[in-house]
């Protein structure tokens, strides 16, 4: 398996959207490609020792967020990417993670210029990353 | 009662003397759920457990469980229900081949290798005698002889109290096999919340007896917020805040507010802003601090940071 999901307990975050997330983090990332089968439910709920409605949660919101698909008996599966969103949500969505990630650092005090370079090296490691595999 | 519940509580109240400890208590139980039961010590968690099996009369109010009233379960019923009191009490001095032999007895649709299964997952010797047996492997042998008869509804009195992280893990790790089988459901009673989050898919929250919550796990997740306020002129009296709705928690300093708010919205919002507050950011919270400020002790706190280091 390709994708090594963990979840943690006493997060802010609910374990089906920590899920969720990472499984869209590594679509974006293409760690996982269009084709890529994701763990069963069974399989996953056994290994995280989590509720397998968690899962199916998380699960079928990845369907409905259109990036995964359910083939009949054989389980999920990663799905061709296209663009999920409109360019209003796209910007919604943007302006919600800054803010949750402003929230988050504004309490550690570091000096702006600090933070532009970290985030820079991120972003620069995630452009790598998609243009490494095409 | 609805088809899809294997339990419904209607009303149940306890008073022990004058005591009431539980008060007016309703929910019921959906067939496939896992469901928990929330509450500080002596919040009456088990009062409400023994009178659903019918080893306690309530006050007033009554249960049934699949549709056979509580205070009068037929043995039909009962072979239904896998029970687990709190603190794993068992025959000490039978071993545990014998005990699982002796309880095998009792149940028609007993499964031997199932047994045979969780014991050696526990690391039981089937010669060793239940009273020299850890807590943790104890927990281990009464999960196996509950889960052997072959339930179909798991009630489960606060199974993990006391136990190690690694035995309490496993003990998830069973539950999660129940929670497999769609046609099983469990209601347990907890502390350990990082378990609950893990295995809970509703919630029930009892409070010195009165259910003061009863939702789905992640909705009453993503109902409490953390939101904070800057108040560039002076900030406003304590009081003024929680004469908010939903406000649970606020810490503060000379122009900053801390609040944990439950069911936040635009109007809560409004409200704040009202009081001065602007920069207002709403965020998520885990579920540990969110059960604790629902049900700590409420209103306002000052706090201070130059006085957290003045002890050093």
């Amino acid at each position: 398996m390709l994708l090594d999901i963990k979840v943690r307990t006493g997060s802010a975050v609910p374990i089906y959207q920590q899920i969720i997330d990472q499984v869209k983090r590594a679509v974006a990332t293409e760690k996982l490609s269009p084709g890529d089968q994701l763990p069963s439910i069974r399989a996953l709920s056994k290994k995280l020792t989590i509720n397998p409605n968690t899962v199916t949660k998380a699960y079928s919101e990845l369907i409905r967020e259109g990036i995964a698909e359910s083939r009949s008996g054989r389980g999920l599966f990663v799905i061709e990417r296209v663009q999920f969103y409109s360019e209003e949500e796209r910007l919604k969505r943007l302006e919600a993670a800054i803010d949750e990630f402003v929230n988050k650092i504004a309490l550690l005090d570091f000096a702006t210029e600090d933070v532009w370079d970290k985030l820079r090296v991120k972003m620069k490691e995630i452009s790598q990353r998609k243009g490494q595999d095409e | 009662m609805s088809e899809n519940n294997v339990i419904e509580i209607n009303d149940f109240t306890k008073y022990f003397g004058s005591n009431c400890v539980v008060d007016h208590v309703s929910f019921s139980v959906p067939q496939g759920s896992i469901f928990a039961l929330l509450g500080r010590n002596g919040s009456g968690k088990s009062t409400i457990i023994k009178m659903l099996l019918g080893m306690i009369k309530p006050t007033y109010g009554s249960a049934s469980i699949y549709d056979c009233c509580s205070t009068n379960l037929t043995n039909e019923i009962r072979a239904r229900i896998g029970y687990l009191a709190e603190g794993h009490p068992l025959y000490a001095w039978m071993s545990v081949k014998e005990i699982c032999h002796f309880q095998s007895k009792f149940y028609p649709k007993w499964d031997r290798k199932l047994c045979a299964e969780i014991c050696r997952y526990f690391h039981l010797q089937p010669q060793t005698k239940v009273g020299k047996l850890s807590r943790g492997e104890r927990a281990g042998l009464s999960l196996a002889l509950t889960l052997a008869a072959k339930p179909d509804l798991f009630i489960f009195d606060d199974p993990m109290l006391g136990l190690d992280p690694v035995a309490s893990h496993s003990f998830l790790e069973m539950m999660v096999y129940i929670a497999e089988n769609h046609k099983c459901s469990l209601l347990f009673s907890s502390h350990m919340l990082s378990g609950v989050e893990r295995i809970a898919d509703h919630i029930a929250i009892i409070d010195k007896g009165v259910l003061r919550v009863n939702c789905p796990l992640d909705v009453f997740h993503r109902q409490i917020k953390q939101v904070t306020a800057y108040f560039p002129q002076s900030l406003p009296q304590m009081d003024a805040f929680e004469k908010i709705p939903g406000v649970l928690r606020g810490m503060r300093d000379e122009q900053n507010i801390l609040l944990s708010i439950a069911n936040y919205n635009a109007q809560t919002k409004e409200m704040i802003e009202n009081l001065g507050g602007v920069d207002i950011r709403c965020s998520d919270m885990p579920l540990e601090d969110a059960f604790i400020d629902y049900l700590g002790k409420k209103g306002m706190r000052d706090f201070d940071v130059s006085q957290l280091g003045a002890t050093s």
